[in-house]
């Protein structure tokens, strides 16, 4: 991605050179140089570029997330030790790829902690989803305060022993995004030299110290579309990746 | 690669074994100079030939010397040879060492005595959460074992005797002493009877109907064979074919105490200090495995028999930093000089009270078990009443009621089976805890336009709907208010999904007695 990039940028450069070149206002040094030639070679490049398949870094204690094109995005899936964002509004989603993946690890023999802020997870939607209760620590704070999920999801982090701990802080009616940046950064601090995932869930992106951030566009029933950020590298990764549900009653 | 372990909830033992026990534990506190590694020892003084040697060095071992020879014997073979007795207070001051060390991991700890003087085995119940992979933990405790001055090796099986076993096959080599699969038993099932410490008389009468290896004893029927010998007998056959056993367990000793002996008595203090550091480094190393600071250094130096001198340095803040440690002694000493050349020094670092903070979680000392019930007592302080714990089922019929949260401080279980990958992803429902009360408007028998707090707007898609109804037959529960009859009893519902246009996904629930809707969840 970057390669392109900067071939694009070189690109465009090559033009200028050759509007000034046509302008007469080259030294002759610089007329030397054979634009033609050059830009010929970088479009080679970039061709040869865009056919080349995609190559990622592929890390192999990743945690496939079970969706293809996602785990192909993620270097193989989510990374232990890193925290990830799930952004998108109601409906988007989110919950579904996080109950998802808690299924993957429940089914792996790993202790799942779910910090329940606002009390909506359904157990029966968990069962459907294959969630093995037995593994599932199902926390949900006093009177669905906020300060008291973030407390709960610290003591967890702090307490280890956990393979994915799920913090929903979604609420129906309030924004999540009043959470001071340092809170999530002690948790992402707390997540370092461990071998849990930290899953946040949000309405609103803001949390600069997750490593992805995968934002949920979707308002039907029976698909939604994820993005991947890298948010230390601000760019993003790749196209929306189409995610299927199985329809109600199926 | 990482042997899988095959059932975690059964019992797991670890053993450790330093095989020169007695030889470490004097290295460790005397100072010998470099020609000493020619090194053998006897029970007790005085050294005599006929004496036996009890353990001797490696290098002598490579040069034909073996416990067991006499002193004149080993003499002859080798006249470099250097013999010593056994001391024990050096050998009680290793003890305490290797007990830090082994704390660390469990709190189930039997030390061994007498004839198993150098063995010590811990339960590993439930420290694969702390240790996913068992090499992990027999690195830990090998290097950790080194840094206190021993040359130990830790074997892991699943009882007393298969541990110790499992020492014996890593210390031949080409093992990593790590028994807990049928593969690895494989190896121990061919050892012969004669490994197993079984007393003589039983061992013959063994012999006499042909069991000779671990195998041909799990072969015979075990009824038979207890039956055959006395209770004593049948005790060490259940020993020898792996039967899980109780560890006499010790108390946890929090004495922090290392001594040095010098072989020249040292008048210069840089000198000392310099001897003295590696005694600095394994205490502050045993301070670090149980998780304390210390508050106040004790130094006892001897005088070469011409008197001793005892000071007590009080930190001003509790630490671990033995360049600290080392300058504060140096300080101390220089500004009481020593009247005589040092030939000892014992340090002794009495602790700190334990901080709250250190009193968290996955301090090592304490088990894996006992760390997540004080996770969730933790976590409880942040809930609602029954706020944390795994979900129970309940009332199936009662949507909301289907599954209760019992407070439970027996959450986690231990178990690892093989991943089932899931195929498919089902919609997850997030409950609106109560449900929601909305205005809906009905078009030939279905939802066409919802209207409630935080969503408004026109179905696009219906799912349903799915009718529901339980609980007529019980007279215990509740009539729902708007049954006609006090005989209808049970709840009649219909459950619609729905797709609206503002880009809400909902379940919406209508009671048919009444016709009041709800929303209980939204899809997300």
């Amino acid at each position: 991605m970057e390669a392109k990039k900067q071939i694009h940028d070189l690109l465009s450069r090559s033009a200028d050179l050759e509007c000034f070149e046509d302008r007469h206002e080259l030294s002759g040094a610089s007329s030397d140089l054979d634009v033609g030639a050059l830009r010929k070679g970088l479009r080679d490049k970039l061709a040869q570029l865009e056919a080349s398949p995609n190559k990622r870094v592929h890390h192999d204690d990743a945690i496939p997330t079970g969706i293809a094109e996602l785990d192909d995005a993620l270097g193989g899936g989510f990374l232990r030790g890193r925290m990830i964002e799930l952004v998108g509004r109601k409906s988007s989603g989110m919950s579904s790829f996080a109950v998802n993946l808690a299924a993957r690890f429940t089914s792996m023999g790993e202790e799942v902690a779910w910090v329940d802020s606002c009390d909506a997870l359904d157990p029966q939607s968990l069962i459907e989803a294959h969630v093995n209760p037995r593994h599932l620590l199902w926390i949900r704070p006093d009177r669905r305060r906020l300060k008291h999920a973030l407390k709960a999801a610290d003591t967890i982090l702090d307490g280890g022993g956990f393979g994915l701990v799920v913090v929903d802080v979604l609420d129906r009616f309030k924004r999540s995004s009043s959470v001071p940046s340092s809170v999530w950064m002690r948790l992402a601090k707390r997540l370092e030299h461990r071998n849990t995932t930290c899953v946040v869930l949000r309405h609103y992106a803001g949390i600069s110290s997750s490593y992805y951030r995968l934002r949920f566009e979707g308002s039907r029933m029976c698909q939604t579309h994820i993005d991947v950020e890298k948010v230390k590298r601000k760019s993003v990764h790749t196209p929306s990746i189409p995610m299927a549900f199985a329809l109600p009653g199926d | 690669m990482s042997e899988p372990v095959k059932d975690v909830h059964s019992q797991m033992i670890a053993c450790l074994s330093v095989p020169r026990f007695s030889l470490n534990a004097l290295e460790r506190t005397f100072r010998y100079g470099e020609s000493d590694s020619l090194i053998g020892l006897v029970r007790e003084l005085p050294v005599e030939a006929t004496k036996r040697l009890e353990v001797v060095s490696l290098e002598l071992e490579s040069l034909g010397v073996f416990a067991g020879m006499t002193v004149a014997h080993a003499r002859a073979l080798v006249p470099d040879i250097s013999v010593r007795a056994r001391d024990s207070s050096c050998e009680e001051s290793g003890l305490d060492a290797l007990r830090d060390l082994v704390f660390s991991c469990s709190p189930n700890v039997e030390i061994g005595r007498g004839s198993e003087l150098g063995l010590i085995w811990f339960d590993l119940s439930g420290l694969h959460l702390l240790y996913p992979k068992l090499e992990d933990l027999k690195t830990y405790v090998e290097l950790g074992a080194r840094r206190l001055g021993f040359d130990a090796v830790l074997g892991i099986s699943k009882s007393k005797l298969w541990s110790k076993l499992a020492t014996n096959l890593a210390l031949s080599g080409g093992h990593t002493g790590i028994v807990v699969n049928d593969s690895a038993e494989q190896r121990l099932l061919e050892l012969s009877l004669s490994l197993l410490s079984l007393p003589t008389k039983l061992r013959h009468s063994l012999e006499r109907l042909g069991v000779r290896t671990i195998r041909d004893l799990l072969k015979i029927p075990r009824a038979e064979l207890l039956r055959r010998f006395n209770r004593e007998e049948g005790l060490s056959i259940k020993r020898a074919v792996g039967h899980a056993e109780l560890l006499k367990c010790e108390r946890e000793r929090e004495r922090f105490i290392e001594t040095l002996h010098l072989d020249e008595p040292i008048w210069d203090l840089n000198m000392l200090m310099h001897c003295a550091s590696e005694v600095i480094e394994r205490l502050s190393s045993r301070l670090e495995l149980r998780g304390h600071y210390a508050q106040s250094l004790r130094i006892d130096l001897d005088y070469d028999g011409k008197g001793a001198y005892q000071t007590l340095i009080e930190l001003s803040t509790p630490s671990r930093n033995t360049r600290l440690w080392r300058e504060v002694v140096l300080l101390r000493l220089e500004s009481n000089r020593p009247d005589a050349p040092v030939q000892s020094l014992v340090l002794e670092c009495i602790t700190a009270p334990r901080s709250k903070e250190q009193l968290d979680f996955f301090t090592k000392s304490v088990s894996v078990t006992e760390n997540l019930n004080l996770l969730v007592t933790k976590l409880e302080r942040h809930c609602a009443p029954n706020g944390v714990g795994r979900m129970q089922s309940g009332n199936s019929y009662v949507q909301d009621d289907a599954f209760q949260v019992p407070i439970s401080h027996k959450i986690i279980e231990y178990g690892r089976r093989t991943p089932e990958w899931i195929s498919g992803t089902p919609r997850i429902l997030r409950r609106i805890r109560p449900p929601e009360l909305v205005e809906v408007d009905w078009d030939q028998g279905l939802p066409c336009f919802v209207k409630g707090e935080g969503f408004i707007g026109r179905v696009r898609e219906v799912y349903g709907p799915f009718r529901q109804c339980g609980e007529w037959w019980r007279h215990d529960v509740e009539v729902e208010e708007e049954s006609e009859t006090l005989q209808e009893r049970g709840f009649y519902w219909d459950l619609y999904d729905l797709e609206l246009t503002d880009g809400h996904c909902l379940r919406l629930l209508h009671r048919i007695r009444g016709a009041r809707s709800f929303v209980v969840g939204i899809y997300d």
